[in-house]
């Protein structure tokens, strides 16, 4: 008697032989050479802007203008808020919420006692994150006006973002009122999303993010 | 240890034993031979790049390979559309034919959510238990039950299928 399994497996054609090791090699070769090219980068850029600011100030140092700059990568130190902050319903300000060439990122959670009862952080994949929350809607949602939240007592979560340039941008998750924000930068729709992208890959490295309400 | 992939002790073997499985599971997962390398390509670097500290490589693997496309495939190839080739009716001898139980397995996967597809895949290709399967999407037992439910309904609206479960094939 046949099953679904072989129903399944009856379904895959006959897929080419590929050196898949092999393959795995030149990914692998690429992304440090990506990578390089990035760190390269930035140091070139940080390399012309202290030179420009120097020369801007007249105290270029001539003595020795062949040094090589030791590489530099900001990754800033990132903390959850110690407060969860609510948002009500409303037309946001214009702009995304975050911009995809942050270099870190923290997961925090918030519900019962205070303060972010588990947090994570992940130091690559962040613009999938980012752009999860750039695609939600600005758009209000609603045919009439909201004033309060009434989902009390669901999660709340924070997203903190750091840059290169080490600034650090905090987005909320508030599930109470239904909003995704950035000081008065809204968006609407389905809002966990990010935070599902988020612990996803949190979980795909290894770590146990707590689920989300509605993924029980 | 050298920088090339083969290096590390196993991992040429490990990719050599289990990634043609990875690569059909992927295949039932995105319908597509390219698509599917892809996706295999990305757990398996994620591997790599992890080796040394992974229990279960074939856990951790399958892991990378589900979560990639529950999170990202939905996006990136939601421009994938079902099937309206398959017939609404079958005789016996159209059941017996390979070629259209294939045709309608695959459709009727295109017609299922990139999670009950997982799900799916899973299951009943790779035959994780529930937990298993809960494990690999980072998702609860509850949740992997309810997208089998769903997903296994879907099928069942098939008319080829619903043949074949008529004639005994378990679904």
């Amino acid at each position: 008697m046949k099953g679904l399994r072989d129903l399944l497996a009856d379904a895959v054609p006959e897929l080419p032989e590929v050196d898949r090791v092999a393959e795995v090699g030149r990914r692998v070769r690429r992304r440090r050479r990506a990578r390089g090219v990035v760190a390269t980068g930035l140091v070139v850029a940080l390399t012309a802007g202290a030179l420009a600011g120097a020369q801007l100030f007249g105290s270029v140092r001539e003595e020795n203008p062949v040094a090589t700059p030791p590489p530099i990568v900001i990754v800033p130190t990132l903390d959850c808020p110690a407060e969860v902050q609510h948002k009500p319903p409303r037309q946001g300000t214009e702009g995304p919420v975050a911009d995809e060439s942050a270099v870190n990122a923290l997961l925090c959670v918030y519900g019962g006692p205070p303060g972010a009862y588990y947090r994570a952080e992940i130091r690559h994949d962040i613009a999938t994150v980012v752009r999860a929350m750039n695609d939600l809607s600005a758009e209000y949602p609603y045919p009439y006006k909201v004033d309060g939240c009434r989902a009390i007592g669901l999660a709340h979560y924070a997203i903190v973002f750091g840059y290169p340039d080490g600034t650090r941008h905090q987005v909320r998750v508030d599930l109470n009122c239904g909003t995704l924000f950035r000081d008065d930068v809204i968006r609407f729709g389905d809002i966990t999303r990010p935070v599902e992208v988020f612990a996803a890959i949190v979980r795909a490295d290894g770590g146990e993010p707590p689920y989300l309400p509605g993924d029980r | 240890m050298r920088s090339d992939p083969g290096s590390p002790e196993g991992f040429a073997e490990f990719v050599a034993e289990r990634s043609d499985s990875l690569v059909r599971a992927a295949w039932l997962l995105t319908g597509d031979e390219h698509k599917a390398e892809d996706l295999v390509q990305v757990a398996l670097v994620r591997l790599w790049e992890r080796w040394s500290k992974v229990d279960e490589p074939g856990a951790y693997a399958r892991r990378v390979l589900y979560t990639t496309y529950v999170t990202w495939w939905r996006r990136r190839w939601r421009a994938e559309t079902p099937s309206a080739a398959v017939p609404d009716t079958v005789t016996r001898d159209d059941v017996a034919g390979d070629a259209v139980v294939r045709l309608a397995v695959r459709a009727r996967l295109a017609r299922l959510s990139s999670r009950q597809r997982a799900v799916v895949v899973l299951r009943y290709f790779e035959d994780c238990s529930v937990e298993e399967a809960a494990r690999a999407l980072g998702c609860s037992t509850g949740s992997i039950k309810t997208h089998t439910s769903r997903a296994l309904a879907v099928l069942r609206e098939d008319a080829v299928l619903r043949t074949l479960m008529e004639e005994g094939v378990v679904l």
